[in-house]
């Protein structure tokens, strides 16, 4: 059976066909969060940045996004895509605005994928902003 | 024989085969206890699927003009005879490894492909996470075949039974093939190589139907158990949504173009390879891999002095 526009028959097929693909999926289990902790983050960074070496390693309170801190005064992101884990450089060049709100740090890059990132780093989110927002960081 | 039969589209025809098989990989994904798809992953790559196939009825009407304009200047006519259908497998395979190399050298092109490569999971439903802006303009490399004298009903038959063929090697739930199978065409295998983002990975194995093509011309590498892959690209994207999966690299070139300090490195941006740059923030394959090679090569070189000396 072919697609055909005027045939609106032909044209159910791929929706239901992705209905029960997206229902299948989520009752397998599907539907999950990669969980971060620091050996995930340190294995993470040698495979995507192996130039980067982290110095120190703060990770949110709900183990989604990490925040490192390179030997040379470079960053690095390291967050949960689904049950994925990406790992992002972060450029200077790139930041837009650092934000603290009580202890929830907030990063604005100019990334057209995924710009913002929001940290809850209780009693550390001060001190991790002024240290991304410190003049004599190295991109 | 030269009929000129109603040629139907394969990836339509197939389309309730992709969905059983989708659903079947689910199945055994979870009877083998193996996390192959995740809930976002699968519906970012469904929606680039279905709007592929609705740029593509408007696109494709594009590309069947452009064909038939060229085949009015044909330098024979092949016809559609049985060794045409042979011979249309081969030219237009041979074409598909072409445009799928320049497709990962080219940054103009391989923002139109980068998406295909753009979820870190490896399952059926990452071959449906197809481009939304390639058909707008990746016709052009399959015009020599209508050149040539291939009806363009039978080119775009061949690119969809291409298409077809590729569905099922984007999977993990199949190892190795014979080694007869292995060594002639594109397997899982062969295929989970090129989705990988290893160092020994990046830009390898570009076949379509035939990995012959790969071999042919120095783009082979066979999948290593020791370094098993790691799949998406080089700098992951971490989002689901359709729109920024399909233009992110568009919306990246643009910001290096205007950036750019003159009219060459705004070229370089535009048609070089992928990740070239003038600032060190990003490298290209061919820098990763030669990158990785040397810390290969310092991590074992203690070892091979010591052999030297012994």
């Amino acid at each position: 059976m072919g697609m055909d526009p005027k045939n609106p028959v032909s044209l159910l097929v791929p929706l239901i066909g992705i209905a029960l693909i997206l229902a299948a999926v989520w009752l397998t289990g599907g539907a999950r969060r990669a969980r971060i902790d620091r050996a995930l983050v340190l294995a993470r960074l040698s495979e995507d940045l192996p130039d980067f070496a982290a110095a120190e390693i703060v990770i949110d309170a709900d183990a989604a996004t990490a925040l490192a801190a390179g030997a040379n005064g470079s960053f690095a992101l390291v967050f949960a895509a689904g049950d994925k884990v990406v790992v992002r450089a972060l450029e200077r060049r790139e930041l837009r605005r650092v934000k603290v709100a009580g202890d929830l740090l907030e990063i604005d890059t100019s990334a057209f994928t995924h710009g913002r990132f929001a940290l809850a780093l209780p009693g550390a989110a001060a001190a991790w902003a002024r240290r991304l927002a410190a003049p004599e960081r190295v991109a | 024989m030269t009929l000129e039969p109603q040629l139907a589209n394969p990836v339509e025809l197939a389309i309730p085969a992709f969905i059983v098989l989708v659903l079947l990989e689910i199945t055994v994904a979870k009877r083998r206890r193996k996390a192959a798809y995740e809930l976002r992953d699968t519906a970012a790559s469904l929606a680039m699927g279905l709007g592929n196939l609705a740029i593509g009825l408007a696109a494709g009407a594009v590309a069947y003009l452009a064909l038939n304009g060229v085949y009015q200047f044909r330098l024979a006519s092949l016809g559609y005879a049985w060794w045409s259908f042979i011979l249309i497998l081969f030219a237009e395979d041979l074409t598909y490894y072409w445009f799928h190399r320049l497709s990962h050298r080219c940054r103009f092109w391989w923002a139109a492909h980068v998406n295909h490569h753009s979820s870190q999971h490896y399952n059926l439903s990452t071959a449906l996470r197809q481009t939304w802006t390639g058909g707008l303009f990746d016709w052009v490399l399959w015009l020599p075949l209508a050149l040539i004298g291939f009806p363009p009903a039978l080119i775009v038959f061949q690119k969809g039974v291409s298409l077809v063929y590729q569905f099922w090697i984007h999977t993990e739930t199949i190892g190795r093939l014979p080694r007869w199978v292995e060594a002639v065409m594109n397997t899982p295998s062969h295929h989970r190589v090129h989705h990988a983002t290893n160092p020994r990975y990046l830009d390898r194995n570009y076949a379509g139907i035939f990995i012959i093509w790969d071999r042919l011309f120095g783009s082979f590498v066979a999948e290593a158990p020791e370094d098993p892959c790691r799949y998406g690209i080089v700098k992951n994207i971490g989002s689901f949504n359709p729109l920024r999966i399909a233009l992110h690299e568009w919306v990246a070139i643009a910001q290096d173009v205007t950036a750019a300090a003159n009219w060459r490195e705004r070229l370089i941006y535009l048609l070089g390879q992928p990740g070239r740059c003038f600032d060190f923030s990003r490298q290209t394959t061919d820098e990763i891999r030669a990158a990785w090679r040397a810390r290969g090569l310092a991590v074992s070189a203690p070892a091979d002095h010591f052999r030297a000396g012994t």
